[in-house]
């Protein structure tokens, strides 16, 4: 097991954990809010693999669902009714990149996370032992 | 009771495989041979790719250059795992030996500032040029079709891997082991103005859907970066005292040669196919036309950083590029 994957093993016994610290997005230049896209994508794609091995055995699943368009990149993580989304969006030629995530159903915020707190976020969507 | 030892030739029934035996008579293989030709599976596929239900998991039709017979094309290096894996390690061993010779002298922070600024911020940042290189050959390894081209290309795809730690290595020792310069290497990839063009076009051939026009572009990059930064500005280092730079680029230049043999075969393998070679010339010369004067462009954007140890870089570049116009010329491709 790793690290991770006994986090998720901790929530599912019901153990709280820290609530991801959110920032409002910021506008960044293209080359770095892509960069920041594709590293959140890839940790994102990892740790929901370390987290579908521990809930295969509970009855729940994160699934990824990449989301992209012309001039945006996205994916959306889902666990029954809890969902995460997380879109750079690329407008104005080349310099404008905004981050939102959306959680619960909610309206869309306009939140960032830094990367290190993604496994805190995928916490968040995880219930309890059902 | 007594022996009597004798010698007896047993003749071999065959000297090679079936499938090599079908296709070069009845003679001796090389192990190069018997790990290489026919390998690939070429019937039976029972899935077609979930992602590309167009294709078989191996198909011609992954790129618009083909041959006729996939084992025209043999790699001159004759590199299967083993003397590749030797080979590399030989490389690897010998650049650590000048790396650990230019720390224990204290010459990378005997550097002049103008030289250090530059491998700092300059060749530093090639470190992810070489990982979007890394990407970009293993789509050869994996949509080539026959494993004399995906073994070649996927070699070349771990070298870019070890060339991207190798930089970074000189990195590590410039800071005399911290990786904070790593760091800053990547944000000067992503925000340093005279790098965007690299970058831009690394990434732009990354998601090019033929892996061997994708493979073109990255060449006409090479063709062009590696004489300037591996083997001109050694030149430039030697001139000016600045051996360390020396000491680094010689291995650099050494793997480009060496991916010189197995590119150039297999372009000329393109170029002479009986079947394929006039569809292939014209679809290799419009690649290098529409790749060629944007590699140009790219590194000549680069390249100003490098006026501060020699003001001609430019001309350089601009020299360099027509040399290696006239090296595919000479290959058969025109670009314009």
């Amino acid at each position: 097991m790793t690290p991770f994957m006994l986090q998720v093993e901790a929530k599912l016994n019901g153990e709280a954990c820290e609530v991801t610290p959110r920032h409002p997005a910021a506008t960044e230049s293209v080359p770095h809010g892509a960069d920041r896209h594709v590293a959140l994508r890839s940790l994102a794609e990892q740790l929901v693999c370390e987290a579908n091995a521990v809930l295969r055995d509970h009855s729940q699943a994160i699934s990824l669902q990449d989301i992209t368009s012309a001039s945006a990149l996205g994916f959306r993580l889902t666990n029954d009714a809890n969902w995460v989304e997380v879109n750079t969006s690329f407008a104005d030629g080349k310099s404008l990149v905004a981050m939102n995530f959306a959680q619960g159903g909610a309206d869309k915020s306009a939140e960032i996370i830094e990367l290190e707190d993604l496994p805190l976020l995928i916490l968040e969507l995880i219930g309890p032992e059902k | 009771m007594s022996y009597e030892v004798k010698q007896q030739v047993v003749a071999p029934i065959r000297n090679a495989f079936t499938y090599l035996i079908e296709r070069n008579g009845d003679r001796p293989a090389t192990r190069y041979e018997e790990a290489t030709i026919d390998l690939q599976p070429t019937e039976n596929f029972h899935y077609r790719p979930l992602w590309d239900p167009a294709h078989e998991i191996y198909d011609v039709d992954y790129s618009a250059l083909k041959l006729s017979d996939p084992y025209s094309f043999l790699d001159p290096r004759q590199y299967y795992y083993f003397p590749y894996v030797v080979n590399r390690a030989g490389l690897l061993e010998s650049f650590g030996a000048s790396l650990s010779y230019l720390e224990s002298r204290g010459l990378l922070a005997a550097l002049d500032s103008s030289w250090s600024e530059v491998m700092s911020h300059e060749i530093l940042p090639l470190r992810h040029y070489e990982a979007g290189a890394q990407l970009i050959t293993q789509l050869g390894s994996r949509f080539a079709y026959g494993t004399s081209i995906e073994q070649a290309a996927s070699f070349s795809a771990f070298d870019r891997m070890g060339l991207a730690q190798m930089i970074s290595r000189v990195g590590i020792s410039l800071e005399s082991g911290s990786s904070e310069i790593l760091g800053e290497a990547k944000h000067a990839w992503i925000s340093s103005p005279n790098l965007q063009g690299l970058r831009r076009m690394v990434e732009e051939l990354l998601i090019e859907g033929d892996w061997a026009i994708a493979l073109m572009g990255l060449d006409q990059i090479d063709r062009i970066i590696y004489p300037l930064v591996w083997m001109h500005l050694d030149d430039v280092a030697v001139k000016s005292g600045a051996g360390a730079f020396s000491l680094i680029a010689q291995h650099f230049a050494t793997w480009y040669k060496d991916q010189r043999k197995w590119l150039d075969a297999l372009i000329r393998a393109w170029v002479a196919d009986p079947v394929y070679g006039l569809a292939n010339t014209a679809i290799l010369s419009e690649a290098v036309t529409t790749s060629s004067r944007r590699a140009e462009r790219a590194v000549a954007e680069f390249a100003e950083a490098f006026r501060p140890l020699d003001a001609n870089c430019p001309a350089t570049v601009a020299e360099l590029a027509s040399a290696a116009r006239s090296a595919l010329s000479a290959l058969g491709i025109e670009g314009k």
